[in-house]
């Protein structure tokens, strides 16, 4: 009796351990986005990546895009179980790498012979001491998109693609009609810093950057520009009214109320699939960025990366390793394309099915392009605190509170005395 | 195993108790026990903690660094740090007697018997139970500079250059100012109102009798007998007006550039967006002594001026 009893559990574990070792040979990653609800082009990727490896499963961890850099940081400092994460920003890329977070993919990348000239030099770009920390996915441009039927209304010249950026207040001034919530504005401009720095970026052409620390004098062009776009012509709607009111881009665009907005390509997709689901029957364009009359090569455009990295306490990264080859491969950017996002990898075939995308602008395909791209904040130890700072002194510039003199001197003298700490 | 129960026996034991006392007592403690454990555990330890990260530099992944008291001289010479001491103090100074004027005198207003005074009661009560994100989301549109209804009102009264309120370095903290006030005067209120009601009524009749007016009854009996009261508000006033930070969080931003920093969100600032948690615990610290200082001082100066019956 006792034996019959002895010999039926070990029966019974054994099978019970067979069954949970089965269902366990399936891994699950756990890879953090941001706006995953409302961008298809993760569902058909992962979906995608599912179907050619049927033995990993992926769980999304969504994240709003506001609190991303945020959320993120806690998330990795508290070592929650997380495998892949997009990297939303550069200074958020440096943070990462100075707290060790990331995995280093040089070993892995030398292993499957990965060939990083697909990304035409981005990767270089993001090489940190040697060593690759992230693949690109994605990549931005930032261009001028414009609403066709206020230019009809108002009589105007679409924005060409060899516009300068006087002309682009000219012709902001020039659509700008009505008051008061009636007001057609004849631009917006997000409230980031990035809207004012890009222009001071373009003006130098690269020869200074952002994180350089010691002279910011090359922001003032843009600041001027936008002063007198927001307070003597009153074609853009002022920054204090914007932050209170937490205005975006991407709605004020789709109200049909406002003429241009000086964004990434990013939005390309956003309009697209937000025009599908009926938010929006804006009639939209778009040009290449608008450039200064004293560039050497005008054709130069503004890009950031978008990288997708391995945490570096994952458990699981082989398979981690292969989604995010997998999001940088031509396939993914294939998926992506087809979604009206812009990836990192520019392959003939790849941009073919990105302009052809549904509801993407006819003959706007050399919108996209330039001839020299520029990063909008390279990657560089100490970029957080260099970029909160420039935030806190632009919100002051646009306000008109301080002049643009004095508060270039402040973010000089703050930078200096943050990175002597 | 006798020994161990014989010493925890004796611990409850003091020299004028029997052993029902001491069984009480024992029971008491063990009650308390739950409570203390948590506070132990979740409070008490983190701050000894907070108290060894004020010496050292670290920023959660890298290892700590111990630099002594360099976190404290580095404090004093931080304009961003006495930015945000100096925006504190303002709030403090601001917040707390207009919290307490308004709401005693709400309370003496609705502390008569007519119709409609719950009803009253329960609006001024209302947003202090509100979420303070809700209504700090609609106070920063309330403040819109050229399309909010606060600004609209003032351009009809013949103002003509409204203030810019949350988008103005001059009134971001003015406008910080009121939507707290605004929401907290409610429980202060009923706080009063308790003790309006704790006041005897014959002090009134014999007031009266004494030919008192209105102000002089107010003055003389309502004010000295709503001391504890007031002392109590006043305490609770003060601390949590040092500890700021959800409003500023949400409206501004500690902005625009930092002139709504406070001490809160520059130590939330510098340990999650810089990742200092070192210099972000000697922050804290310094907050935690300010805050001690006033309150011993107000402990001290109780005597002088609070009346209990």
């Amino acid at each position: 009796m006792k034996k019959t009893f002895v010999f039926s559990s070990i029966f019974l574990v054994s099978i019970l351990l067979l069954a949970t070792l089965s269902v366990a040979a399936q891994t699950t990653i756990r890879v953090v986005l941001w706006d995953y609800e409302m961008s298809p082009e993760y569902h058909e990727l992962i979906n995608t990546f599912e179907e050619k490896n049927p033995d990993i499963d992926v769980e999304v961890v969504d994240v709003t895009s506001q609190d991303y850099g945020d959320k993120l940081t806690v998330m990795l400092s508290g070592g929650e179980d997380l495998d892949v994460f997009a990297v939303k920003d550069m200074p958020g890329y440096s943070n990462f790498i100075s707290m060790n977070h990331l995995e280093p993919l040089n070993d892995y990348i030398e292993r499957d012979n990965l060939d990083t000239s697909i990304y035409s030099g981005l990767m270089e770009e993001i090489k940190i001491d040697g060593e690759y920390y992230a693949i690109p996915f994605r990549t931005d441009n930032w261009i001028l998109f414009y609403n066709k039927d206020i230019f009809d209304a108002a009589g105007v010249e679409y924005p060409t693609n060899d516009m300068t950026w006087p002309e682009f207040r000219e012709k902001a001034a020039a659509v700008t009609s009505g008051s008061g919530s009636d007001k057609t504005y004849g631009a917006f401009i997000q409230p980031w810093m990035s809207l004012a720095t890009n222009l001071g970026v373009l003006k130098e052409e690269g020869a200074t950057t952002l994180a350089n620390g010691e002279d910011y004098d090359f922001l003032k062009p843009g600041y001027e520009l936008y002063l007198k776009m927001q307070y003597e012509d009153e074609s853009v709607m002022p920054y204090g009214e914007a932050t209170t009111s937490s205005a975006h881009y991407r709605t004020q665009f789709e109200s049909g109320k406002v003429g241009m907005v000086y964004i990434g390509t990013w939005n390309i997709g956003a309009l697209i699939s937000d025009k599908k689901a009926g938010r929006h029957d804006v009639n939209w364009g778009i040009a290449k960025s608008p450039h200064w009359a004293d560039m050497e090569e005008p054709d130069t455009a503004i890009s950031i990366v978008t990288p997708m990295a391995i945490n570096s306490n994952s458990d699981k990264k082989e398979e981690a390793w292969k989604f995010i080859k997998f999001a940088g491969s031509e396939e993914g950017a294939k998926i992506f394309a087809k979604h009206g996002v812009l990836p990192a990898v520019k392959t003939k075939d790849v941009l073919d099915v990105y302009t052809s995308a549904d509801g993407f602008p006819e003959n706007s395909a050399a919108a996209l392009e330039a001839k020299k791209l520029l990063l909008e904040f390279p990657p560089a130890p100490n970029a957080g605190v260099i970029s909160s700072i420039i935030q806190e002194e632009h919100e002051l510039i646009m306000l008109d509170e301080v002049s643009i003199d004095e508060g270039i001197d402040n973010i000089e003298r703050r930078i200096d005395m943050e990175l002597n700490w | 195993m006798k020994s161990i129960k014989n010493f925890f026996n004796n611990i409850f034991k003091s020299s004028d108790s029997g052993a029902m006392v001491s069984k009480n007592r024992k029971t008491a403690y063990f009650f308390l026990l739950p409570n203390f454990i948590g506070f132990f555990i979740f409070t008490l330890i983190p701050v000894a903690i907070a108290f060894f990260l004020c010496f050292v530099r670290w920023d959660f992944s890298n290892p700590m660094r111990f630099v002594g008291l360099k976190n404290f001289t580095y404090m004093f010479t931080d304009q961003t740090f006495l930015i945000a001491l100096k925006n504190t103090f303002f709030f403090t100074l601001v917040s707390v007697p207009s919290t307490m004027i308004i709401s005693l005198g709400l309370a003496i207003l609705l502390n008569k018997i007519i119709k409609g005074v719950k009803f009253l009661r329960t609006m001024y009560f209302i947003p202090y139970i509100t979420s303070m994100v809700a209504v700090a989301i609609v106070w920063n549109m309330l403040y819109s500079p050229s399309m909010g209804p606060i600004n609209n009102f003032l351009r009809n009264m013949g103002v003509n250059n409204p203030p810019g309120w949350t988008a103005s370095t001059d009134w971001s903290m003015i406008a910080i100012i009121i939507m707290s006030v605004w929401k907290q005067i409610g429980y202060y209120m009923v706080i009063y109102l308790a003790g309006l009601q704790g006041i005897p009524s014959h002090l009134y009749e014999a007031a009266t009798i004494d030919g008192a007016n209105s102000w002089q009854k107010f003055r003389y009996v309502t004010l000295p007998m709503l001391t504890p009261t007031t002392f109590f508000v006043s305490i609770m006033l003060l601390i949590g007006s040092f500890k700021v930070f959800t409003q500023v969080m949400v409206m501004t931003s500690g902005g625009p550039g930092r002139s709504s920093n406070v001490l809160v969100y520059y130590i939330y600032n510098q340990a999650f967006v810089y990742n200092r948690f070192g210099y972000a615990s000697a922050i804290a610290f310094v907050l935690f002594f300010i805050v001690l200082a006033i309150t011993i001082f107000q402990f001290k100066k109780e005597e002088k001026w609070v009346n209990y019956t």
